[in-house]
């Protein structure tokens, strides 16, 4: 295994590490995003040692700072967010294919770096799978009857279910994942037919899609099945595969828990890539 | 900023050469914290490495092995490793920017590394920001902290028992490792690095301030400047965030600048 630092991008201010095994091989690469504010080697050192262990399979990876966080500096002349992150990344795409002949990438990132990576996944035909650990969700019949239909087996929790669902009544809020008293981490999902669209061009493309939840996302999804329930238009087929780790939390921080998220993806790429 | 790897196995170092104005050929090697703490400093010691560079000092920042983008995984380090990185980063500094004098900035465990390191240079100047002055003090925190994250509803719907293992807070910590991290404690340390030393502490002093009298007691020219941002570092809720240095930065600069030659 070789790493080593890059810079690139128009103005050389974008920064992050490649890691590469040994031979090479035409397989595809890998970009890491950053999780939040965290820079490119992940929460607990996520992205280190999961581009270590691709590149033990043969896979090469860069994890990258997107503009303005980690070592990267910002981008210049580009004040939409959502349109640097894609701009960013067929930066980081470009480079690739330049200086080390990539032509097609497996984009991934926890969270926000999910959300990130299916922009970039969307924006350029490059790119061939996609990894989104805690990425969208969107609420199902079932999703909502495992979530509150435990609550409403008590009088007292089924009353103040009832007041919360018309107080929503009063003040609607379409599209919304369902909050609650204990949301901590609060997300704000586009509307879904917009991601049902962008999902469906994704599965025209072939793009391999991983989604994988963690416990902490008990607020948006709660069941493997739940991203085809909520998208049946989607000819999904066997593009898309789906983990759920109930147990554990958005990092993955015991390490236990880290070693099965491990397990999953590495088993995904070498099944799909391989 | 330019990235560099030094030592073996290898390390990943930025250099910060003296940008602007008067350039003073001062290095100054900052070394980061450990684990948790090493991830949410990282944005404030890039801000801080870039006004220092501003300031016509020739900056390097690094990861010591197993931590960062730098080679190996924690669960294989040793403090000895990391005091040797500290000593082998200096090298890669004077090697890179031909400084003539040399100022060390440590951050909490890592100001315990920067005041023990291996194969140090004459160090004009050691800054420690809010420093780890007793090893076992700090292992117990972080101890209680992951045992605390266990059964906080916040991280986990049920509480977890773990299997054992070296997992702390997010980090592989091997025995060997927490009994190193355990037995150092600066306020025993025998011989210091360097003549000149300052503290930089925020929030409680009352820990810090006899010691620093101490330190001048015995001749070193010791003093302290608090800093009135304290840093949440043992905030169980704060692990995953980046933090601000506040007013620490500019008493790091201060210090750094006053004893410039």
């Amino acid at each position: 295994m070789k790493e080593r630092a890059c810079t690139f991008g128009e103005s050389g201010g974008l920064y992050g590490i490649l890691t590469e095994p040994e031979a090479p091989s035409d397989r595809p690469f890998a970009i890491l995003l950053n999780a939040g504010l965290v820079h490119r080697v992940g929460p607990f050192r996520i992205s280190v040692d999961l581009a270590r262990r691709l590149a033990a399979l043969g896979f090469s990876t860069l994890r990258m700072d997107l503009s303005g966080l980690g070592d990267s500096a910002p981008r210049p002349g580009e004040p939409d967010l959502h349109q640097r992150v894609v701009a960013d990344v067929r930066d980081a795409m470009d480079f690739l294919a330049l200086r080390c002949g990539a032509r097609r990438f497996v984009v991934g990132g926890i969270c926000s770096g999910a959300i990130n990576a299916h922009r970039a996944a969307v924006a350029d035909p490059r790119v061939a799978g996609l990894i989104m650990l805690d990425g969208y969700a969107y609420s199902t019949p079932q999703f909502l009857l495992r979530r509150y239909g435990p609550r409403l087996a008590s009088p007292g929790a089924a009353l103040r279910f009832v007041g919360r669902q018309v107080s929503s009544l009063v003040a609607p809020q379409p599209d919304a994942a369902p909050s609650g008293d204990d949301d901590i981490l609060s997300q704000d999902f586009p509307p879904k037919d917009r991601i049902a669209s962008e999902l469906r061009q994704l599965v025209e493309r072939n793009v391999a899609l991983l989604f994988v939840y963690s416990g902490n996302w008990y607020l948006y999804f709660n069941y493997r099945d739940q991203i085809r329930d909520s998208f049946p238009d989607v000819p999904f087929g066997d593009r898309l595969t789906v983990e759920h780790f109930p147990e554990a939390d958005h990092t993955y921080t015991l390490l236990e828990d880290r070693e099965q998220l491990f397990a999953t993806m590495l088993g995904w790429m070498r099944e799909r890539f391989g | 900023m330019e990235s560099t790897q030094f030592g073996q196995p290898p390390l990943f170092g930025l250099y910060h050469p003296a940008a602007g104005g008067e350039v003073r050929g001062r290095g100054v090697v900052i070394c980061p914290p450990i684990a948790h703490e090493h991830i949410r400093a990282h944005r404030a010691l890039r801000f801080l490495a870039v006004q220092l560079a501003r300031e016509g000092f020739d900056v390097l920042r690094f990861d010591y092995f197993g931590m960062g983008d730098s080679a190996g995984d924690s669960e294989e380090a040793r403090v000895a490793h990391w005091q040797a990185d500290v000593g082998a980063a200096a090298e890669e500094l004077h090697a890179l920017a031909g400084t003539e004098s040399l100022a060390v900035l440590g951050v909490r465990f890592g100001a315990t590394l920067a005041a023990t390191a291996a194969g140090l240079p004459a160090v004009e100047h050691l800054v420690l920001w809010d420093p780890v002055l007793d090893g076992r003090q700090y292992l117990a925190r972080m101890q209680e902290m992951h045992a605390a994250m266990l059964v906080d509803s916040r991280c986990f719907r049920h509480p977890r028992q773990e299997r054992p293992g070296p997992g702390l807070l997010g980090f592989p910590f091997g025995p060997e490792l927490r009994a190193e991290i355990a037995a150092c404690d600066l306020r025993a340390l025998p011989r210091w690095p360097s003549e000149c030393v300052t503290v930089v502490q925020g929030g409680d002093l009352s820990e810090v301030e006899p010691w620093v009298k101490s330190l001048c007691q015995r001749g070193i020219q010791a003093n302290l400047r608090p800093a009135t941002t304290a840093v949440d570092w043992e905030d169980r809720d704060a692990i995953g965030r980046s933090l601000t240095a506040g007013d620490a930065q500019g008493a790091i600069l201060a210090a750094l600048l006053e004893r410039t030659p």
